[in-house]
């Protein structure tokens, strides 16, 4: 697992490169993401394009993430999955985050998510 | 440590037929049960899964792997691995909680390409009360900073599976539910 963050604007972009965010790394990708997020002041949107598995331990970590970060550095989300975009649906997480269509490529555009297996 | 490859045994009138055990482990060869699958329909295919989060992910690989090699779409195989995500580590979390040598029996009886039933069983603490969690999702949601981190699997399961069953054999847990594949 390894997260690569890259700021562009007023936000910084954390590329997720994981398959899978479960049970086995929940705790490690918690404090990944809060480690990546340092002390950037403003919005952090996390690039799951590479990510084809979530269980409700990875869910649970995204929102630990999130309320770590707190209100003044919204967690936010892009390049979905259909299989994380299921479970985000299912739980209604999908009306917590705020949700950008497609990956985040280089420059800001978004496009469309790799070809999820 | 490993089994060589899963054997899967035809499942006359609908009653599960002993079929080989494959272990699965973290670090294991037999992670990935490798040779031919043949879970095809009325057939069973059956896992010995160590209760650690490592290997209930290979054991998911495995298994999602199989199926996929049987035709079973994405759309269909992404519910599968999220129920047995659910089910395999509420076991792991809970009754077999500290027991990370403990191993949990999981089958999968195909009904391809309609439906797969998934049985798992473990010895390790019932369920409170003998039943199973209700699962309510908290809603409304509450505000970002009181959400819940966890407490969503059996809402999760709840949602996925039909025929959802428990039952308290002796030590043993035995823990059962249908998937559909294919749209009724």
């Amino acid at each position: 697992m390894e997260l690569i963050p890259e700021d562009r604007g007023a936000a910084r972009i954390i590329t997720v490169r994981a398959a899978r965010i479960d049970a086995s790394v929940a705790i490690r990708f918690k404090d990944a993401v809060r480690q990546a997020a340092g002390d950037w002041q403003g919005p952090v949107v996390l690039d799951l394009s590479s990510v084809t598995f979530l269980d409700s331990s990875g869910l649970g970590a995204l929102v630990g993430a999130m309320k770590l970060l707190g209100p003044d550095r919204p967690l936010e989300l892009a390049g979905l999955t259909p299989n994380v975009e299921r479970v985000l649906r299912l739980t209604r997480m999908d009306t917590v985050f705020t949700i950008h269509q497609g990956a985040v490529a280089a420059g800001g555009a978004a496009v469309r998510p790799a070809d999820a297996i | 440590m490993a089994a060589g490859p899963p054997r899967e045994a035809p499942v006359p009138g609908g009653e599960p037929a002993s079929a080989a055990s494959t272990q699965v482990t973290a670090a294991g060869a037999a992670a990935a049960p490798q040779g031919p699958c043949r879970a095809a329909s009325g057939r069973s295919l059956t896992l010995s899964v160590r209760a650690d989060p490592a290997s209930v992910r290979a054991a998911l690989v495995a298994a999602t792997d199989c199926l996929a090699r049987h035709g079973v779409g994405p759309e269909a195989l992404g519910r599968v691995e999220l129920a047995l995500a659910e089910a395999l580590n509420n076991i792991v979390e809970h009754a077999l909680a500290g027991r990370p040598g403990a191993e949990i029996g999981l089958t999968l009886h195909c009904g391809l390409p309609v439906w797969l039933d998934c049985e798992l069983r473990d010895d390790g603490c019932p369920m409170p009360g003998g039943l199973l969690p209700r699962g309510a999702l908290p809603l409304p949601l509450p505000g970002a900073g009181a959400l819940p981190e966890g407490g969503f699997g059996w809402f999760l399961i709840r949602t996925l599976a039909e025929n959802l069953r428990y039952r308290r054999e002796g030590q043993t847990n035995l823990l059962s539910f249908r998937i559909r594949l294919a749209p009724a």
